[in-house]
């Protein structure tokens, strides 16, 4: 439906009418939106009172879970509410004549919020179209309005977290960037030289729009659409299909917002998690914003990154930066997940430098595996008690907060396993492109296989982890249900056999590296920056990464892989085969289409941020001067 | 007017050919007055209103009660301003089609509007009535309701006919839509709450949402 909607026939007072009408549709919008927030917030405040009260044991035996009046015999009875099956008194609770029980009134009241935020309905607008009607319209007339009238910032709604809002923030960047730009776009991007472009949008990066996201009534967008062709015509066509596909970035986030829809099962949505463990490429997206600002010249920009110290700032920010209109929460929470496996990757890249030491990493990470194993089963051992006593509510909080104990170490073994897994991974891949350095600048693409199969066991420990936060999930809901507990029975046990899984691909890299010496690569050691470590330490994601990106780029002598392929595409000079070569290594990793799917519907989830692959390549690109500076 | 005090905020949208009385019926609706000059929509516009929506039990007996605000759309019948009001046929739940009982024609093009929504609503069945207005003035009818009534049981649809000068089941119409939209997002969110209970969310309600299924489209 991406029909363009052509306003030009009416009358500049016809226009205004539906200016004003389409304003006060936003200001509505608004208003829905900020009351459903309210009340989320209201549900969020009585889950965690709640929370908090049934850790006390027996306390809901004898008082309304809601107003803490006592229950007492005929006068105050206690009824069990439907959703939550706590015990609440008559007065904080309905009868409900349908199903035919109680329920108390905050249960009554996120089943009106669940109906109400409509997400169903949102669902099928998303899949169906790229706006709202009136985000169409306000489209169309804006360049005619905004003439006029500056737009107000309060028009500026809360930001997309909500289904009633589906892409207004988005709209408005749009427009207001739409407006910025208007004046430079029209003669700059005939131009539309790789470099060029890249060097302005290092620029227009700032503004945190990407000109694809533009729709497609926009001359820019029409002209940006060009350049993606223009640049995709390379061999690194995987790495553009999202943007192929779709006509432009717009298209792109649509796709995955129809996709949010199906990613409703939470089961899915575990499973979309554990592909997206293999698919780092839209964390890396997401940070490119810090990662560009990294790169840029103005202190100003730099200054910004420290602000990422908290992984909640970091969400905030990305919230804030990136515009993720089109995002409900479960979105920006995946996202959130991911950003310790960026993280990862991102610290894999400058952490290639501690290339020896094999023989010892392999060792510590086998016993760190055992570690993990122990902690498994231990976990296993918990979960197995509490199905013992299935309506155990009360001393349920405790296991799950030591469950949670167990959680946070077994992330730590798991985050130090990534490193290292993935350090051996760059000692490959480093003794391999060493090796075949010449040939490598003409066919970027093959990598070498060891470098592929190395990679794997780091994302089984990242796909480890989410199992255990999944397992941990499902304790956290299921305590009362004996089905969930075998269910997460199963959970461990496989989580386990994963564990056995790594361990025996560990001893394959192990094999490998031996295979390597033996044939008589030598690998200069490099001491890894304490600093870096222990800020790993903290297990504080965001500010690592664009930590790292400094750090890559100010020292590109210990030839981090981001910088190798800098060096490389100095050496080439070509777009594509460096892109071809980046996307390559995210594509292999792709287990079967329909992960890639998801993949690019993530990467849509920012709404600026589809084109992945030119975030990426313009990093390079800008990255480059500092590297040739260093080199 | 939109204080935040509601429980839900459902959006309606009236359509048909120019001057059906879409905006005379809504005025009617929302502040129960006619004005019989017509006065064209420039393409859009909408009004609000705030009932309360008494959902039936199963039984038929009254059931809970909802504060329900209602946005309602406004569009302009003309040709010229198509394309801009059905890129508003999204932003509604429910719809008021509706043709002029003393215009044959009118209801001719409710097969065309009805393709218009199944193009450009939010899904290719919302929740629809079909509503013949102006049934004050029957000595000017041009359309019976026999053939009006086969034209909505075609659609599966409900049919009214309705009189925005003397108020006649305008009111009924409304709450109508407003019932068939509630069910379909009650059905939507039970349906939701299955996946849910199914990954280890608190079960419990699966037996009875199952059986409603059967309506909802999402």
């Amino acid at each position: 439906m991406g029909k363009k909607l052509d306003l030009s026939r009416l009358t500049d007072e016809e226009a205004k009418h539906v200016w004003e009408v389409v304003q006060r549709d936003f200001d509505l919008r608004k208003k829905e939106e900020e009351r459903l927030e309210e009340l989320k917030d209201k549900i969020e405040k009585e889950n965690t009172k709640r929370e908090f009260l049934t850790n006390q044991s027996h306390l809901n035996e004898t008082l309304c879970i809601h107003c803490l009046q006592p229950f007492k015999f005929l006068l105050n009875s206690k009824y069990q509410c439907l959703d939550c099956h706590l015990y609440v008194c008559k007065s904080c609770s309905q009868y409900n004549k349908k199903e035919q029980g109680w329920m108390c009134d905050p249960c009554r009241l996120s089943r009106i919020v669940k109906t109400g935020s409509l997400e169903w309905y949102y669902e099928h607008i998303r899949t169906r179209f790229k706006h709202f009607g009136s985000a169409k319209v306000m489209r169309s007339l804006y360049g005619r309005m905004s003439r006029g009238q500056q737009m107000t910032p309060t028009l500026l709604g809360p930001r997309g977290r909500v289904y009633s809002l589906p892409d207004v923030t988005s709209g408005y960047h749009l427009y207001r960037n739409d407006e910025s730009e208007e004046g430079e776009t029209s003669d700059d991007i005939d131009g539309a030289e790789a470099e060029h472009y890249a060097r302005m949008r290092k620029t227009k990066r700032l503004l945190s729009v990407h000109p694809f996201d533009f729709e497609t009534d926009s001359e820019y967008s029409a002209q940006s659409r060009r350049q993606s062709v223009q640049l995709s015509s390379g061999p690194g066509k995987e790495g553009f299909q999202s943007t192929e596909d779709f006509p432009n970035g717009e298209e792109a986030s649509l796709q995955k917002d129809s996709m949010v829809a199906e990613a409703d099962l939470a089961a899915a949505f575990h499973h979309i998690l554990q592909e997206q463990g293999r698919h780092t490429s839209l964390p890396e997206q997401e940070f490119s914003t810090e990662v560009q600002f990294a790169g840029n010249p103005h202190t100003k920009n730099l200054e910004r990154i420290p602000k990422a110290g908290s992984p909640w700032d970091v969400q905030s920010q990305l919230s804030a930066e990136l515009d993720t209109s089109g995002e409900n929460e479960k979105g920006a929470q995946e996202n959130f997940i991911y950003l310790p496996q960026y993280t990862k990757r991102r610290s894999q890249a400058s952490s290639q430098k501690n290339v020896d030491h094999s023989g010892n990493q392999i060792f510590e990470l086998n016993r760190r595996i055992s570690l993990i194993e122990w902690v498994l089963s231990r976990l296993e051992e918990k979960i197995l008690v509490q199905s013992e006593k299935p309506l155990a509510i009360e001393s349920h909080i405790d296991h799950s907060a030591e469950e949670k104990e167990l959680k946070r170490k077994l992330e730590e073994l798991a985050s130090n396993i990534t490193e290292k897994a993935v350090s051996s991974d760059e000692e490959n891949t480093g003794k391999k492109t060493e090796e075949s350095k010449p040939e490598m600048s003409s066919s970027n693409d093959d990598l070498p296989p060891d470098a592929k199969k190395v990679s794997i066991p780091m994302e089984n420990v990242c796909g480890l982890q989410k199992r255990l936060r999944d397992v941990d999930d499902q304790a956290h809901h299921s305590a009362t249900t004996d089905s969930a507990l075998s269910e997460l029975e199963d959970k461990v046990a496989s989580a386990v056999a994963e564990v056995q899984h790594t361990e025996t691909k560990v001893s394959h890299i192990e094999s490998r590296i031996a295979a390597l010496s033996a044939a008589g690569l030598t690998v200069k050691p490099v001491e890894r920056p304490k600093k870096k470590r222990s800020i790993r330490a903290f297990n504080l994601q965001t500010l690592r990464n664009a930590h790292n990106f400094l750090e890559d780029s100010t020292s590109p002598d210990t030839g981090s892989p981001d910088d190798f392929k800098v060096y490389k595409q100095k050496q080439v000079m070509s777009m594509p085969q460096v892109l071809r070569r980046k996307f390559n290594i995210s594509h292999e990793t792709a287990s079967n289409a329909e992960s890639f799917a998801r993949n690019s519907y993530y990467r849509g989830s920012l709404t600026q941020r589809n084109p992945n692959g030119r975030n990426r390549k313009a990093d390079h690109i800008f990255a480059k001067p500092v590297m040739t500076h260093w080199s | 007017m939109t204080d935040g005090d509601y429980d839900y905020l459902i959006k309606l949208l009236a359509l048909g050919d120019s001057g059906v009385g879409k905006t005379t019926l809504l005025y009617r609706y929302t502040d129960n007055k006619f004005n019989p000059k017509f006065i064209t929509t420039v393409g859009i516009d909408f009004r609000e209103k705030r009932v309360v929506y008494n959902s039936q039990g199963s039984s038929g007996s009254p059931g809970k009660a909802f504060k329900v605000h209602l946005q309602l759309w406004d569009t302009a019948g003309q040709e010229r301003f198509r394309s801009l009001t059905t890129a508003f046929f999204r932003d509604a739940m429910g719809f008021l089609l509706m043709f002029d009982l003393t215009s044959q024609q009118s209801f001719l093009n409710v097969r065309n509007w009805m393709s218009q929504l199944q193009a450009n609503a939010y899904c290719e069945n919302p929740d629809i009535v079909l509503i013949g207005n102006k049934a004050d003035l029957s000595d000017q009818r041009e359309v019976n309701e026999r053939e009006a009534k086969e034209l909505a049981d075609k659609y599966s649809i409900p049919y009214f006919e309705t009189s925005a000068a003397t108020g006649q089941n305008v009111d009924k119409a409304v709450e109508t839509l407003l019932d068939l939209i509630m069910k379909r997002m009650e059905q939507c969110v039970d349906k939701s709450q299955i996946s849910d209970t199914a990954n280890g969310g608190s079960s419990g309600k699966l037996v009875s949402s199952k059986s409603d299924e059967k309506k909802c489209a999402c």
